[in-house]
């Protein structure tokens, strides 16, 4: 598990600014929204922190080590930087077993097949899925998809977890049914979470801390507490 | 439904099932298994079916060698001008793979070839370079022409693939290469196997290409050994005929058959719900290599033959030196106002293609109503008898209704324009019901009800509402029918008749009998206008069809 810093974090594509002036430090273990309206730079921040964008300036430390530095010319590629991260569309790989899934990031690190057995067969029953490995993900509900998506992130125990408004494309009873879940989950693994999402109720219920966005900026960092008080603010 | 039902059986269903009636009768009416005979014990037609199944093999193996890595440059790499290489790849997908030969013989015929004239110059060889007229040439001409099946099916699926399935792989620790192998290749997979067994139909299937380049070096093939046996004519001939197209039936339904199966095996669907970017490679230093590559590569393959056939139209006579005093218009002259022939071709084939068009789009229209708006039982079968003509190759079409309408049957139209019509209109039917269908899907059924609400019967319907909102898709429908029957060659090769050459015809006889200037300056005339009426189609239909 580890911290997260961003400091002078800023984006450009082309002429657009999507992002600027971000600095925020997450502490180890804490729940972190980035909440905002569609177009406010939340995902492209979540994907400068991922490895997928390259900050056109800024520094990104996870933990202690340097992931991403212009000025220094540091950029540590996706894989080298254990993020655990679920998609706003789940991809699952459809020609893959749900075990094959979740066994890949283990795959890639080489374990022996029994002790990826193992780990599947727990990261299966820890998201609710006993019994569904052999499956093929058109064979499952966009809810159980997701589950699948959070085992797969979490079976190589990342140092930080990103979700990119994971609940989004689910119904509404399923969604709040997975809210707890994810919380459940932090709490059993510890993990660092940045949650990426638009819905306020969501943020609320599930964060440490809130962190709102408005056109590349951020808007406010509050504990949950202290942004609902100050809610009336337009989103 | 009852007349383009009874319309499709006796055009389609019947002349298709006489081939296979042809070959399991003996010519007393017993029933025999001759066709089988016939094959087998004929060396000649037994290379030929050898020829036909390992050409389209190797045609397959080069044009996915071909297609994938260019799909790959122009929709997942930083390089230069990538939209415009993707038009530019496509092109050869336009070109009549007949004229196509006919410029790779201008380039490396054995003796005359252009670049085999320089190599033997240089080293003072008596040695070409490459013998086009060779097994090895139909393979090269094939691949260069029928790679845009893959290329297409393929950059579609890089295009279309959601980019998070790969970032995930990423995130769960695989590098750029194994990503590649265990997520991109496997999912793109259906794609290239699709686009493969394209490449293999058209291979089989086709005539041109054999005919101009593999008959020239003695490497017969299905099409062109059917072709043959046509020509020596009698019973024997037809007969023959009959049993080489069941076997080339058989082997593009197989490989339908399998692409089938295939597909249903990978029930799964890459295709992501919103736009999105794709992942790019950044090329890096490799960038201008790649840009340079595909830029010789255009030149190549398509510039250097294009070039070289108007070239050759523009000079005195073939062979002569290519200096300012040797350039005359004297060969358009001649094709366009002189000879007879060519005249007589260029007005049959505008004849043909204008009336065989605007039936198709008729007929096509109303069969794609019956199929997507209504729940007649049995309209599974006219959709299938619909696409048949185009799904099974232009020889056996052809070879069916001679068997049909050669006088056997009360009917006689061998010889007439009218079995070429027929041919035509049934040939590229597919096109129309699919187009017109797309279109068909798209507008909703409560706009139609609303009509009928109004009080509107079903014809005024039809006219005043349904018309007017699929009208983009009857344009292109009857574009892509007029386009491909105005440089008809596989088809019509069988059946025209002295009074009724038609302009692919005239282009493959000149050819076939050395008057290669008259060739060249007719086949120019027919790219310019295949070009043209590209442009016209996407200017019309708003970008939607057309390249």
């Amino acid at each position: 598990m580890a911290t997260v810093r961003l400091i002078g974090i800023r984006k450009e594509f082309g002429d657009v600014v999507a992002v600027d002036q971000f600095t925020v430090d997450i502490a180890d273990g804490e729940f972190v929204s980035f909440l905002g309206p569609s177009g406010c730079g939340k995902t492209t921040t979540l994907r400068m922190i991922a490895g997928f964008d390259m900050p056109t300036s800024g520094d990104i430390f996870i933990g202690d080590a340097l992931m991403s530095s212009v000025e220094r010319n540091i950029f540590a590629a996706p894989e080298e930087r254990n993020i655990g991260m679920v998609f706003q569309n789940y991809a699952v790989w459809p020609h893959m077993t749900v075990f094959d899934n979740i066994a890949y990031p283990l795959k890639i690190k080489k374990e022996k097949r029994n002790i990826r057995q193992n780990k599947v067969e727990q990261s299966l029953s820890l998201v609710g899925l006993e019994g569904f490995g052999e499956r093929y993900p058109h064979q499952l509900s966009g809810g159980q998809q997701q589950r699948v998506a959070l085992a797969r992130a979490l079976i190589m125990n990342p140092e930080v977890m990103l979700l990119d408004e994971p609940l989004s494309n689910l119904d509404a009873k399923l969604r709040e049914e997975m809210r707890f879940e994810i919380k459940d989950l932090q709490k059993k693994t510890e993990v660092t979470i940045i949650y990426v999402t638009h819905d306020q109720a969501e943020a609320m219920v599930m964060s440490d801390r809130i962190v709102v966005m408005n056109a590349g900026y951020i808007q406010q960092v509050d504990s949950q507490r202290r942004y609902m008080r100050i809610l009336p603010i337009s989103l | 439904m009852g007349v383009p039902a009874l319309l499709l059986v006796l055009v389609v269903a019947f002349p298709i099932s006489l081939i296979f009636v042809q070959g399991i009768l003996s010519e007393e009416g017993t029933l025999t298994l001759g066709f089988l005979q016939r094959i087998f014990e004929v060396r000649s037609n037994y290379m030929s079916l050898m020829n036909t199944l390992t050409i389209s093999l190797l045609t397959v193996f080069f044009t996915v060698l071909i297609g994938c890595p260019l799909a790959w440059l122009v929709t997942r790499t930083d390089m230069p001008l990538k939209g415009f290489f993707k038009t530019l790849f496509i092109i050869p997908y336009m070109i009549p793979p007949f004229i196509g030969a006919i410029a790779w013989g201008f380039l490396l015929s054995p003796r005359t070839g252009f670049i085999n004239k320089w190599f033997m110059g240089l080293f003072d060889s008596t040695i070409p370079l490459f013998n086009l007229y060779s097994y090895w040439g139909v393979v090269l001409v094939m691949s260069l022409y029928f790679y845009p099946y893959v290329f297409i099916t393929v950059a579609g699926a890089l295009e279309r693939m959601d980019p998070s399935l790969e970032e995930a792989a990423r995130s769960s620790g695989s590098g750029r290469f194994r990503v590649a192998r265990d997520i991109t290749l496997p999912l793109v997979a259906p794609s290239i196997t699709a686009g493969a067994l394209l490449v293999f139909i058209a291979a089989c299937s086709n005539f041109g290409i054999p005919a101009l380049i593999g008959t020239e070096g003695r490497i017969y093939v299905l099409t062109t050994r059917i072709f043959y046996y046509i020509y020596s004519g009698g019973f024997e001939g037809l007969q023959m005929a009959s049993s080489l197209s069941i076997f080339l039936v058989i082997t593009s339904a197989l490989a339908l058959l399998a692409n089938r199966w295939y597909l249903r095996k990978k029930q799964f669907t890459i295709i992501a719900g919103k736009s999105m970017r794709p992942n790019v490679v950044l090329l890096g230093k490799y960038r201008t290599p790649f840009f340079i590559g595909c830029c010789l590569f255009i030149i190549a393959t398509m510039v250097a033959p294009l070039l070289c056939i108007v070239l050759i139209s523009l000079l005195k006579a073939y062979g002569v030196a290519i200096e300012w005093k040797n350039f005359t218009l004297a060969n358009y002259k001649f094709i366009l106002f002189e000879y007879e022939l060519t005249r007589a071709s260029i007005w049959n084939s505008i004849k043909l293609s204008l009336t065989a068009a605007t039936v198709l789009t008729v007929v096509g229209s109303l069969i794609a109503y019956i199929i997507v708006r209504t729940k007649l039982t049995g309209r599974r079968i006219l959709e299938f008898l619909s696409t048949l003509p185009y799904s099974i190759p232009g020889t056996v079409l052809a070879i069916g209704m001679i068997l049909a309408f050669s006088g056997k049957f009360g009917i006689n139209l061998y010889n007439t324009i009218w079995i070429l019509l027929i041919a035509y209109t049934a040939r590229y039917m597919a096109f129309a019901v699919k187009s017109v269908g797309a279109s068909l899907e798209q507008v909703h059924m409560s706009l139609e009800e609303a009509a009928r609400i109004s009080g509107a019967g079903w014809t005024k319907t039809f006219r005043d509402i349904v018309v007017p909102l699929v009208r983009p898709g009857l344009i292109a429908a009857w574009f892509l029918g007029f386009m491909p029957m105005l440089r008809e060659l596989t088809v019509s090769v069988l059946l025209f008749g002295p009074e009724t050459r038609t302009i692919g015809v005239a282009v493959y006889e000149f050819q076939d009998a050395g008057y290669y200037d008259s060739a060249a300056a007719l086949a120019t005339c027919v790219l310019i206008v295949i070009f043209a009426g590209n442009f016209l189609m996407k200017r019309i239909t708003g970008g939607a069809f057309g390249f």
